[in-house]
Parts: C-alpha cells; structure tokens; sequence
C-alpha cells in the first residue's frame, strides 16, 4: 500500500489514527505490517504510545473520587436550582433571529441615528427674508461670491470693512451707467512696491526715475 | 428540583452519562478535586438553565463538554495570571507546581505532563484533551469543538508531536 510512501509526517498521522482507533481494520493491519518490516515505523508507533501513556497516566484514586464527586455535585446543583429560577426570565431570554435580519435592523438602527445625529448638529439655515446684513459674513466664508448692494453713501464704510477683514481678494465695483467723476488735485502714476509686501505703499513714479 | 418531570429527566440522564467523562477532563485539566468539583457544579447549573435550547442529549452532552472544558481552562489561565502577578509585586521566585499531598515521581510527572498541555496552544490543547482524558471519537470531538473530523485528526497528530517534543526537554518519567 502507498500511504507509507509519503513523507514521515503523512506516515505518523496514520500512526496517530492508528492509536486511536480510528483507522479501518484493513488500514490497522496494513499499518502493522509495515511496523514489522520497517523500524521507523516501530520507533513513531512506540514514541507516540509514549506521549499516550503519560497523558493516559492514572490519577490515583481517580474511579472512586468520581463516584463521590458525582453525589456531591448533585446534592450541590439541586441545591443551587432551589434558590434559582429554573429558566431565565422572558426579558433575559435568548430569541434566536436570522442573521440577515439582524444585519438589517442594525443597519438601520445606524442610519437612524446618523440622521438624527446631522439634523441636530447642523445649524439652521436662515431664510431670505431673515438674512444678517455684513456682520455674518466671516472670514470663513471666503471662497463664497457675494453680491452686495450698497448706496453711495455707505460704499466708504463697505471697503473699509472688508480691507479690515484681510481676507478679500478681488472686488468688482458695478457703478451706475449714469456715474459721473470728478478729478481732485493733479493726477500721478504709481505703482505697488513691493509687489508682494505686506504692506501697500504708493511710490510715485517721479520718485524712482529721480 | 423545580422543573417538569420531563426536564428532569433529561437532567439526570445527561447528569448521569456526562459526569464522569466531564469530571475526568476537568480534573486533568486543573488539577485538584475540589476545583474539579465546583468546575462541574457551575457547568451543570448552565446547562439547567440552558436546557430548553438543547435538542436532544448528544447536543446536551457536546455542550457540557464544552463549557466545562471551557471554564477548566479559563480558570487556569486566571490562576496563571494571579501568579505572574503575585510574583511581580512581590518579587518572589516562581515555586515548582507539585502537589502538597505528594512527592512521589507519578505526582510530579502529572504535574508535569499537565504543565506541558497548558503550553500547548489553544488549537491543539482542546482536541488532545478532549482525546486523552475525555476519551472521545474523533467525530464527538469534532461536534464538540465545531470542527472537521480532518482537522481533528490532525490536530490530535500536531498535539502529540509538540508534546513529545516537550516530554523528552524535561526527561519526563513515564511509567510502563
């Protein structure tokens, strides 16, 4: 037969079997052919009979202790189910549910409450009508393009606010088709310097060429 | 007891052909008669309460089985625990696990044999205790722990060879 042929740890599985009866009785009488023939055979079955027989080893006294544990456990468990109830109460028992139902309603549960989690953080949004004037604008809101509609009376104060916020990067000015200007004083070239200072100089131009 | 005759009767046919064969394994695995014992009584309570859920008494007796085997184990590991810690605080040496009731070679080789099973790991230790001390087929112990009659065959092979390997470092004695 060929299930010697395999590696020694395939033949030692079999011994195992062997030992423990769990192989039929031709693979047993096959096995202890082989062990007559072969003594590596006859040395995995001794060595294996060992580890069994200390396992196996008795503890003495072991039949009689049983039976009196046996009598002492009950008198024990009778005693304990007296003062106990029999089986658990119907809130504490156990109700077996499929697991595709179980994966549902959990699945829903967390649903439920991320929904209900968002609408009570979320903060409300305000209407039209109840819109804040420039006071709500923040500089978080920086990326957002507003249009705002100013009279010429407050356009100083709207400029100077948001040069104060820092944060504006471009302002479009829509002037009046019917805008008129008039100009102050002599008119003069200038120029940003430097062009990435923090701070914004006006140098006329006469001053650099000078 | 409280509980219908049938329920009673299945008890104490359960009781009846589990006990020895759990007891046994319990004790092997602990390693003291009272520890045994209490092991036992807090499995059988379980399975009181757990009854009801148990179709027939192969299931019931693959269950106390288990939870017994399961309980032995954990206590053990607890107890593991308590020692290392003990030892820690208290700076004390580890003290050889011998039995106070004896000294004989056949005491300190149990000890050292159960020893060598707790170094097994979890895989290989439930089949092999299952096998050696609770004397079960290979398909019992596969409904017991769950698994496939393959995997217990070769578990039971893999235990065996770990714990030669372990017997032959300590020159373990054993007796013919």
């Amino acid at each position: 037969m060929s299930i010697f042929r395999s590696s020694k740890n395939q033949r030692d599985l079999i011994i195992s079997a062997l030992l423990d009866g769990e192989l039929s009785p031709a693979e047993g009488e096959h096995v202890q052919a082989a062990a007559q023939r072969d003594e590596a055979v006859r040395e995995s079955i001794e060595r294996l009979t060992r580890v069994r027989a200390a396992l196996h080893q008795a503890v003495p006294g072991e039949d009689s202790r049983i039976a009196e544990a046996a009598e002492r456990v009950r008198t024990h468990v009778e005693r304990t189910i007296r003062v106990r109830p029999m089986h658990s109460p119907w809130w504490r028992t156990t109700i077996p549910l499929p697991v595709p139902l179980l994966s549902a309603a959990a699945l829903l549960v967390i649903v439920l409450t991320g929904a209900l989690t968002v609408m009570m953080i979320r903060p409300e949004s305000p209407g039209p009508a109840e819109a804040p004037g420039l006071a709500a604008i923040t500089a978080q809101d920086r990326r957002i393009n507003v249009q705002v509609n100013v009279d010429a009376e407050h356009t100083d104060r709207l400029l100077q606010w948001l040069n104060e916020q820092g944060h504006t990067q471009q302002i479009t000015v829509q002037l009046p088709e019917q805008a008129q200007f008039q100009l102050r004083g002599d008119p003069v070239l200038v120029r940003r310097e430097p062009m990435h200072s923090e701070e914004f100089q006006i140098v006329p131009l006469e001053d650099e060429e000078e | 007891m409280n509980i219908s005759r049938d329920e009673q009767s299945f008890f104490n046919q359960v009781y009846t052909a589990v006990f020895p064969l759990l007891f046994r394994v319990v004790l092997r695995i602990v390693g003291d008669q009272e520890t045994a014992e209490e092991i036992c009584h807090d499995t059988f309570i379980r399975f009181y309460q757990h009854s009801r859920t148990l179709p027939d008494a192969d299931q019931a007796r693959y269950w106390v089985l288990r939870v017994g085997k399961n309980l032995a184990f954990n206590l053990t590991k607890r107890r593991g625990r308590e020692r290392n810690a003990f030892e820690k605080a208290f700076h004390e040496p580890r003290r050889p696990s011998r039995p106070a009731d004896s000294d004989t070679l056949e005491a300190e080789t149990l000890s050292l044999v159960r020893s060598a099973v707790d170094k097994l790991p979890t895989t290989l230790r439930d089949v092999i205790v299952l096998k050696e001390y609770g004397d079960l087929s290979y398909g019992e112990i596969a409904q017991v722990l769950g698994i496939t009659v393959g995997n217990v065959k070769v578990r039971v092979h893999r235990a065996r060879e770990r714990l030669a390997l372990l017997l032959e470092e300590k020159n373990v004695h054993i007796p013919q």
